[in-house]
């Protein structure tokens, strides 16, 4: 019954999700509009483009503590989703299964990074300002999410074994027994509802990075028959 | 002490005055301003519907919008980065809730959790409160992008405020300032409403100074059909100062360079404030004159003079509609600026410049906003960064740069920008100038800097307004061609 | 005493109709900013009104600047000079007591 409700959830914030990436790339950009100085190269946008997708310079420039927090937070949710991917695709390759493994260190990685970010949101006169009560409440959720199943991993609540045969019966639609535990029961509920309300919410903001003008758009030249001394001065 | 002295020498962040800034409001359009641009001269009795219905429209057309709408996650990396709020410590001031002007209504109306539950995330009815927020606050943004560049997501508050006085217009609260200088721009050609037999005769009286000065017949033609280029500046150039002894510097490096141009009376002005407003349709009229000016004088080549926001659309806007002039010569960028000119020139050892003219002077360059965040020069990434720093340093001996993060990329705005530039908004562009005036004052207690060249007329006539406030001379800022045009040698009679 | 001339101006005091000027709006406008007018203030005026009734506009400062060097003497042909006649800017200033529009634009 819970299995259900999660693959139910997880398949309504595929599509959420899907629809925004649409609803993004259907809406025209009429104009030519880069942040400048951008790069004029491919090569140099990529650098751009990951440089910020992975390391987050510009946050990093504007606001290095709250790049500290933002960067441990997704960090660890990046491990989290690789060791929750992990637990039902079970994939050979030692190194991912090495990452994957240590979920109790990923949670806490993720936990000091909200802990830091719901801090500043508080202290900061500027950001509490800004904040909406639903700014709080996501932050408060997800530290109870994470520290739910940090819980479960700590105490040992139950065996991931039993997780796993639970959900792929389940997918399978064979019978099967929930595991009991009721840490493992607020987990679940919480993700459903992460889940369901997460492509409405601002939690999507990845699609956004990527449909961003001033981030996505290269400079490009005016000149038409570019000379071979502009050419070579345009490696950036 | 002297007016100076109560400059910080570092920028500090302001405790939050809620409220502080909200008498600050630009005059509404009068009914022949409005009526001139097909618009409604009052708040219209539909205004509510009217208001959501442009944003909707607005929303189908521009993905920036949407995106910065939707993406906003509160991080508040942008909250210490606008001019005017650590000028005026007023937190609507602070980019992400100037976006919340905007971005309430739009999740109100237009979003599933904003339309179920409002209160939980921040969502609000459209009311005449928050229509009067949106004329002061939207009007208290120089669209600058500052804040866009601190934003890891790139929200850029300028597509927001646009949109907001977009919608303002729309519903008949268009702003007096800037909707009087489009029409004029569009009946007269130029901001000033300055006619051509006056446009000539003050080129005449220039071209009478600049003999009377060097010696040399530098010409400043006019409606000069076949000339190679057609110089589009701001009008600025022809009527205030310093712009124009900026305006004789270009004369000086065409004629030296022996260059044939010509101005345009018929499109006699660079700025276009449709951008400011939002108004894409008069934006693109005003584009077009250039356009048809062109075409008409048979140029080879489109030059811009010193203004920040005109080089911002004719990067964005007017290389599309330029395709309609077949006379230009493709070898050059199109269009070009001044400074890229002037910069070629050097490099190609066409003009001769003695540094030692400028001796008298020990001189900084405040980056335009437009130019630095919205713009290019030259070919090379950084361009529109180096190459006004590049002529400057062969202009003169003695440069010096200010901090570095209010400078370049993280330049700050002259506090005039985007269409704030009218005397009643005198106290927020003067709060609005104080990070600036920060870093200057600091350079200036170090390397005793006597100017700030600047290449806006913007930032040239804000920067004369407000000197005199934080305890510096009107004239100590400079155009960037009278320093090029003061160290010229002129060998050519 | 601005008001009692029953007169017609914008929201900054400038004259909506240029006909409707007299010397004596022009003292009285100037009285309303603590400024007496001199012969010298008249010089300015006097040439804006007239270079407005050609060409339908004020003349450029450096214009004005060059005219009153010739009618008052070089040293005070300059903006300096023109800054301390008229405080709040010699085309702004000037122009409302002579009762010609507000110059607009980047200015």
């Amino acid at each position: 019954m819970i299995a259900a409700l999660v693959l139910l959830a997880l398949a309504l914030c595929l599509a959420g999700i899907v629809w925004r990436v649409i609803q993004f790339a259907c809406t025209p950009q009429l104009r030519h509009m880069p942040l400048t100085p951008a790069p004029f190269s491919r090569r140099g946008q990529l650098h751009r483009v990951v440089s910020e997708l992975f390391l987050f310079k510009t946050l990093f420039r504007s606001s290095t503590w709250t790049w500290v927090f933002a960067w441990l937070f997704h960090v660890g949710l990046l491990w989290l989703l690789l060791f929750h991917i992990n637990l039902f695709a079970q994939i050979d390759w030692a190194w991912f299964a090495f990452i994957a493994s240590e979920a109790k260190f990923a949670s806490l990685v993720t936990m000091v990074g909200l802990i830091g970010l719901l801090a500043r949101r508080i202290v900061v006169p500027r950001v509490r300002f800004v904040s909406a009560p639903s700014d709080y409440l996501w932050l408060v959720f997800l530290l109870c999410l994470v520290s739910s199943g940090f819980l479960m991993r700590w105490t040992n609540h139950n065996d991931l074994e039993s997780v796993r045969h639970y959900f792929l019966s389940v997918v399978n639609q064979l019978q099967s027994e929930f595991p009991s535990g009721w840490l493992l029961i607020v987990h679940l509920l919480l993700a459903a509802i992460l889940f369901i309300v997460f492509p409405f919410s601002k939690l999507l903001h990845a699609p956004g990075f990527f449909f961003s003008p001033s981030i996505m758009t290269r400079d490009k030249k005016r000149t038409r028959i570019k000379s071979a001394k502009a050419e070579g001065r345009n490696s950036g | 002490m002297a007016k100076s002295d109560l400059l910080p020498l570092k920028i500090k962040v302001p405790e939050l005055k809620l409220g502080s800034m909200s008498h600050s409001q630009p005059y509404q359009a009068n009914a022949d301003v409005q009526t001139a641009l097909d618009l409604p001269s009052e708040l219209i009795d539909n205004w509510k519907v009217v208001a959501l219905e442009t944003l909707g429209v607005e929303l189908k057309q521009s993905r920036a919008l949407r995106v910065y709408l939707d993406s906003c996650i509160k991080c508040g990396a942008c909250t210490d980065k606008c001019h005017y709020f650590l000028g005026t410590g007023d937190p609507n001031n602070m980019p992400v809730a100037r976006q919340d002007l905007l971005r309430k209504v739009y999740r109100r109306y237009f979003t599933v959790a904003g339309k179920l539950v409002p209160k939980l995330v921040g969502a609000e009815d459209l009311t005449e409160d928050v229509i009067d927020d949106w004329y002061r606050y939207f009007h208290q943004c120089s669209q600058c992008r500052r804040c866009a560049s601190s934003c890891p997501i790139g929200i850029d508050t300028a597509e927001i405020s646009m949109v907001g006085r977009r919608i303002l217009d729309k519903i008949g609260l268009g702003q007096k300032y800037s909707n009087q200088i489009i029409s004029k721009a569009l009946t007269k050609g130029n901001n000033l409403g300055l006619p051509g037999p006056a446009l000539a005769d003050t080129l005449e009286g220039l071209e009478e100074d600049i003999v009377e000065e060097t010696g040399i017949n530098v010409k400043l033609p006019l409606d000069q059909a076949n000339a190679d280029i057609l110089l589009v500046t701001p009008s600025a150039d022809f009527f205030a100062e310093p712009h124009v002894d900026g305006l004789i510097g270009y004369a000086k490096v065409f004629h030296e360079a022996g260059l044939s141009w010509t101005i345009s009376s018929f499109a006699s002005e660079a700025a276009n404030f449709g951008l400011f407003t939002g108004n894409k349709q008069r934006l693109e009229e005003m584009a077009e004159r250039i356009v048809q000016a062109a075409n008409e004088l048979k140029v080879r080549r489109i030059v811009f003079g010193e203004c920040g926001h005109a080089w911002r659309v004719a990067c964005n806007y007017l290389p599309p509609l330029l395709e309609k002039v077949s006379t230009l010569d493709r070898r050059y960028p199109v269009p070009q600026h001044i400074v890229e000119v002037t910069h070629q020139l050097i490099e190609a050892k066409q003009i001769t410049l003695d540094a030692s003219k400028n001796d008298h002077r020990r001189i900084t360059f405040h980056d335009s906003c437009n130019v630095a965040r919205a713009s290019q020069l030259g070919d090379v990434p950084n361009g529109q960064l180096t190459i006004p720093r590049e002529v400057l340093q062969a202009s003169c001996n003695y440069f010096f740069d200010m901090a570095p993060n209010t400078t370049g990329q993280n330049t700050f705005c002259c506090g005039g920008g985007g269409g704030l530039l009218t005397d009643e908004l005198s106290e927020l562009r003067t709060a609005g100038a104080k990070p600036r005036m920060s870093a200057f004052q600091a350079l200036h207690k170090k390397h005793g800097i006597t100017h700030m060249a600047a290449m806006c007329a913007i930032c040239k006539s804000q920067f004369a307004q407000v000197f005199p406030h934080y305890g510096f001379a009107l004239d100590q800022v400079i155009s960037v061609h009278q320093i090029v045009g003061d160290a010229l040698v002129m060998t050519k009679s | 005493m601005l008001d009692q001339l029953n007169i017609s101006t914008d929201e900054e005091g400038y004259l909506l109709n240029l006909e409707d000027w007299t010397i004596d709006i022009a003292n009285a406008m100037a009285k309303a900013d603590d400024c007496e007018l001199t012969p010298n203030h008249w010089e300015v005026i006097d040439f804006l009104r007239g270079y407005y009734e050609q060409y339908e506009i004020a003349p450029a400062i450096r214009i004005l600047t060059k005219q009153i060097g010739k009618k008052l003497g070089q040293e005070k042909g300059n903006s300096k000079y023109l800054y301390e006649l008229f405080p709040h800017g010699p085309a702004k200033q000037a122009c409302k007591y002579a009762g010609l529009p507000k110059p607009t634009g980047c200015v």
